[in-house]
């Protein structure tokens, strides 16, 4: 090959490669990336603080997260007022329904007056703990790792007591429910 | 140009098509780190909340909403805090009466607020809901102030979400309005004097029914504000 046709080649390839990367750039500044799901090990969370918790039932009986250690523990921060919440928790419903006699534990935690929480815990057919805290929850879920206290949030720990996953936004329940497996089946 | 250039010049250029390609690859196959609201805005800089005085009866609320935001409609209210009145000196004869010797307690009072029509949606849960998801501007009642100057003391509370399917806890913003009855012109926009804002605030169970319907009826309406000078 002659050497012009060789450096046009090579230019050629840089300019697209250049391009590629530009147009990726760009692309990611347009369209930031929505909230999704991570393994966050190392995240803000500490399994110590959060087993060291206690928030009342929706009776006002003192409930430590402690309790549920031992378990694959799935904590779900939500309130009423929050639309995605309400739609994430029926996916709960059947993953606890699922996996509930395997080693799961969902717990869900509510950023509202009891009384609310017992409405949408009664209209939702939840069938696992449902904690209520109007004041505290949003700044629990801060401390462990919800930067902006937005909702739906949801912490995953292992029965080892590590944070597997924190996820901001609703939870894919296949995705979930694969990651659920993958940890009990440990 | 020879040999030696050539192969120079022809190594610089792949060397560069590997870097940049590596850079192409790793920028597309980075993990997504924003899980925890690394690319979201915080409250305070979703909604911006500004509120000035338009007419003796009237004050502007503006809310500045940006993109890939919105607010409730029924979820904004306002309120006004009455300072507490100082005990009065009273004359030995009053004396008798305890209840005039004591200064009356601080009080929230919620104004009627007159706000535009919202872009329908479609909740699973809530039926049909009124939102904003661009800049908005309501009128705040202001009749019930008087006819003093006085510095006015309100709260906007609000509550919304981001369209990525995330939602912020209900937002108390605080304003010190300078309320001029016989002012002649419009007052200057008065920004939050929390810039931070409160999301501590609680819309109770009385106001969750009121504000969320849960057949598709629409949500009770705010108290008419009185009628105001066309802007």
């Amino acid at each position: 090959m002659p050497k012009k046709a060789l450096i046009f080649v090579g230019v050629a390839l840089f300019v697209i490669a250049a391009l590629f990367a530009a147009a990726i750039l760009i692309g990611r500044l347009e369209h930031p990336p929505e909230v999704s799901q991570t393994v966050s090990a190392g995240s803000a969370a500490t399994p110590s603080v959060i087993y060291a918790t206690s928030f009342p039932d929706l009776t006002g009986k003192s409930q430590a997260l402690g309790q549920w250690s031992q378990k694959l523990l799935v904590i779900n921060f939500w309130a009423s007022w929050c639309p995605p919440c309400l739609a994430e928790m029926p996916i709960f419903v059947r993953l606890q329904d699922r996996y509930g006699a395997k080693g799961l534990q969902i717990v869900g935690i509510a950023a509202d007056s009891s009384a609310n929480a017992a409405k949408f815990a009664e209209k939702l057919k939840i069938n696992y703990p449902v904690l209520a805290d109007e004041s505290r929850a949003i700044e629990f879920s801060k401390r462990t790792g919800n930067r902006l206290g937005l909702l739906p949030y949801t912490i995953v720990l292992s029965p080892k007591g590590e944070v597997i996953l924190t996820k901001l936004g609703m939870v894919e329940e296949t995705e979930f429910a694969t990651l659920i497996e993958k940890y009990l089946s440990q | 140009m020879n040999n030696s250039n050539f192969y120079a010049l022809s190594s610089k250029l792949a060397l560069a098509f590997i870097m940049l390609s590596g850079i192409s690859i790793s920028v597309a196959a980075e993990p997504n780190k924003s899980n925890v609201g690394a690319e979201l805005l915080a409250p305070n800089a979703a909604f911006k909340p500004e509120i000035r005085q338009r007419d003796a009866f009237t004050a502007e609320l503006r809310v500045e909403i940006a993109p890939g935001y919105y607010l409730y409609r029924d979820r904004i209210r306002v309120e006004q805090l009455r300072s507490p009145t100082p005990a009065k000196k009273i004359s030995p004869k009053q004396n008798s009466d305890k209840r005039a010797t004591l200064p009356s307690k601080a009080t929230v009072v919620n104004l009627a607020l007159s706000k535009p029509d919202g872009k329908p949606t479609d909740d699973p849960t809530f039926g049909r809901v009124d939102i904003y998801d661009t800049n908005t501007t309501m009128l705040i009642d202001l009749t019930t102030l008087g006819k003093t100057n006085q510095n006015v003391s309100l709260s906007v509370i609000s509550q919304g979400c981001a369209a990525v399917g995330v939602c912020f806890p209900p937002q108390k913003q605080m304003f010190t309005l300078k309320y001029q009855p016989n002012a002649l012109v419009m007052g200057q926009w008065s920004r939050p004097t929390n810039p931070e804002g409160d999301n501590t605030i609680s819309f109770g169970t009385s106001g969750l029914t009121s504000a969320l319907p849960t057949n598709g009826a629409p949500a009770s309406s705010p108290a008419p504000v009185r009628a105001a000078k066309p802007l």
